[in-house]
């Protein structure tokens, strides 16, 4: 027993291969990106990398709220590349010296997919929700997550609230047409749990005639076989996630996967994967291809025309959203 | 030799304690301060926090009177009767400590959302239970079930039925058995059980979250705004009210150490 225990020992220890190991890189992305990535996108890299530079790459990949995750790379979690849902994440990693580059340097200044907040209703849409307006009916019961800790929320408030502001002139006061639209809709709000998976557990459970969230996260809901309907408003805000190289973490054998991941990510192959999740590709030509995925949009607006990502947080979420809550 | 060896064993067991257990909540501390006090006590005023920590304690102080009521009724049930099923119901009630907190929520969620039986009928009454105080109450009282029970158990168990056939033989009706002898006599029981359910409910996170709807200033208690606060990058905020809340249950449990009797510490 000894000796074959002895044997074990020995052909663990010989088992260390000679030849290189394969890089290792840690990738943090947005919780709702988690099926197309790990189904899809981080095989095919593999794949593609062995076959390009004959080398192997290990990649581990975790998924949460995108607050979460850009709080554990904060703590010190050794991440290379992130995918996250919220630029201002991006931009706290920046200040605190996480991130050197600068990541609207890759294609579409960072961006890597795109979508856009639609609302997802109960089964044939009994009460005939279609804009953001018709949420704000009285006894319409509407869920979305926590701005606190989840990106998507913070897009859901966004896009209620640019639905009724007029771009032109935006002065989030009383009268501003987007804080009269937003306080309507937020007097409906029945709950907002941590993220926009959560609120899905409560709609499951039979709670609320709405749920205001991403696009592909309905387009999954309805690929499961669940029955819901899905509302396209006809003005909602496009929503993105962008793509971050760690700098601080990257060691210097990791650097060149880590590029390479990132220009994968906007190649066709890597565009069309997410695209099967439901998520809009930012690569036109695979746009094209799924063009009957997606429903159209008659007046899309993004947080630019809310005067940028800094702006509207300050303005939409803590002096608006908070205010509505207290009140 | 053996007093060598008590010597090294009561310093490990004190350094691992310190390690484990103290170091963290010291960080914490550090942390809270670090920006000045004076940003500590701003973070404590938000009205938001404020907010959350009355609610916190409303929850706490309702939920240790409800489980006084049900929770030394199950314990009188379970020491002074014998019937089927007793040692069952017995391992039934600490059920709710191994289960997930948050699958407790959700559990909730399904009895009394629309989809359940008890849900459509509160419902047909327009009557909603979760996403409100209620709501938060029930969770609460789910996950804090077994601390009075057992508390107020352990004591029974000690306590001679002498008394109450005392009493039963000068002719007390059984409420009063109940009432004027048993309860008098568990009083440090029920006593204990109330401050380990009241600090276990200061820091309940799991079950609140589902079935609280979270919502700030409304339904958010203390642990939900923590998180809420950690996840905005408000790491100072959320370290005040966590430093509040660590130090509110630190006081009862410490107050409970000289409430509680040799026979109670002995039985708990």
């Amino acid at each position: 027993m000894k000796r074959l225990l002895a044997l074990a020992v020995l052909v663990l220890f010989a088992a260390q291969p000679a030849y290189a190991e394969p890089v290792k890189i840690n990738l943090h992305s947005c919780c709702v990106t988690e099926d197309a990535t790990t189904k899809e996108i981080l095989p095919a890299f593999k794949k593609y990398y062995k076959a390009k530079f004959g080398k192997d790459v290990d990649i581990s990949a975790s998924f949460a709220g995108s607050g979460t995750l850009k709080n554990q790379i904060l703590g010190g979690a050794p991440v290379q590349v992130a995918v996250l849902s919220s630029e201002l994440y991006l931009d706290q990693l920046k200040e605190k010296g996480l991130i050197s580059s600068d990541w609207r340097k890759n294609p579409n200044r960072g961006a890597v997919i795109k979508s856009v907040i639609v609302f997802v209703t109960r089964k044939g849409n009994p009460k005939g929700l279609a804009t953001f307006e018709d949420l704000a009916r009285p006894g319409t019961k509407v869920l979305h997550a926590s701005p606190d800790t989840s990106g998507g929320a913070q897009w859901a408030i966004f896009a209620i609230y640019g639905a009724g502001a007029n771009f032109k002139n935006l002065s989030f006061g009383p009268e501003d047409g987007g804080v009269k639209l937003l306080a309507a809709v937020e007097k409906n709000v029945i709950a907002q749990p941590e993220s926009a998976r959560q609120t899905f557990v409560q709609f499951d459970a039979g709670f609320g005639d709405a749920i205001v969230t991403y696009e592909n996260e309905a387009l999954l809901e309805k690929a499961k076989g669940r029955d819901y309907a899905i509302s396209v408003p006809r003005k909602t805000i496009e929503t993105e996630w962008k793509v971050a190289r760690i700098d601080r973490n990257i060691r210097p054998e990791q650097e060149h996967a880590v590029s390479e991941l990132i220009k994968f990510l906007y190649t066709a192959d890597a565009q069309r994967s997410y695209a099967k999740f439901g998520f809009r590709p930012v690569d036109r030509k695979v746009e094209k291809e799924f063009h009957a995925k997606y429903a159209q949009v008659a007046e899309p607006f993004t947080v630019d025309d809310l005067g940028g990502w800094k702006s509207a947080r300050k303005n939409v979420i803590e002096n608006t959203w908070k205010k509505i809550q207290t009140r | 030799m053996d007093s060598l060896v008590r010597g090294a064993t009561f310093a490990a067991a004190l350094g691992l304690f310190f390690l484990l257990i103290l170091l963290p909540l010291v960080s914490l501390n550090r942390y809270a301060v670090s920006e000045g006090i004076g940003v500590f006590r701003d973070r404590l005023k938000n009205p938001d926090a404020i907010a959350a920590l009355r609610l916190t304690a409303l929850v706490a102080l309702a939920t240790t009177a409800v489980n006084a009521v049900i929770g030394t009724t199950m314990a009188f049930l379970l020491t002074r009767y014998r019937f089927p099923g007793r040692k069952m119901l017995n391992a039934l009630v600490d059920i709710p400590l191994a289960i997930p907190t948050v699958v407790t929520g959700f559990a909730l969620l399904l009895m009394y959302g629309p989809l359940g039986p008890v849900g459509r009928f509160l419902g047909e009454r327009n009557i909603q239970l979760m996403f409100s105080f209620p709501g938060l109450l029930l969770g609460h009282v789910f996950v804090t079930f077994p601390f009075m029970v057992r508390a107020v158990g352990a004591v029974l168990e000690s306590v001679p039925r002498s008394g109450e056939e005392a009493a039963r033989t000068l002719g007390a009706k059984e409420w009063q058995v109940f009432a004027f002898v048993t309860i008098p006599a568990v009083k440090e029981g029920i006593v204990a059980g109330a401050f380990l359910t009241f600090s276990r409910s200061l820091g309940e996170f799991g079950a609140s979250i589902m079935v609280s709807g979270n919502l700030v200033g409304r339904t958010q208690t203390g642990p939900l705004y923590i998180f809420s606060r950690f996840n905005t990058g408000d790491v100072e905020g959320a370290a005040a009210i966590a430093i509040l809340l660590a130090f509110a249950s630190f006081l009862i449990l410490l107050l409970l150490q000289f409430v509680q009797s040799p026979a109670t510490r002995r039985a708990a």
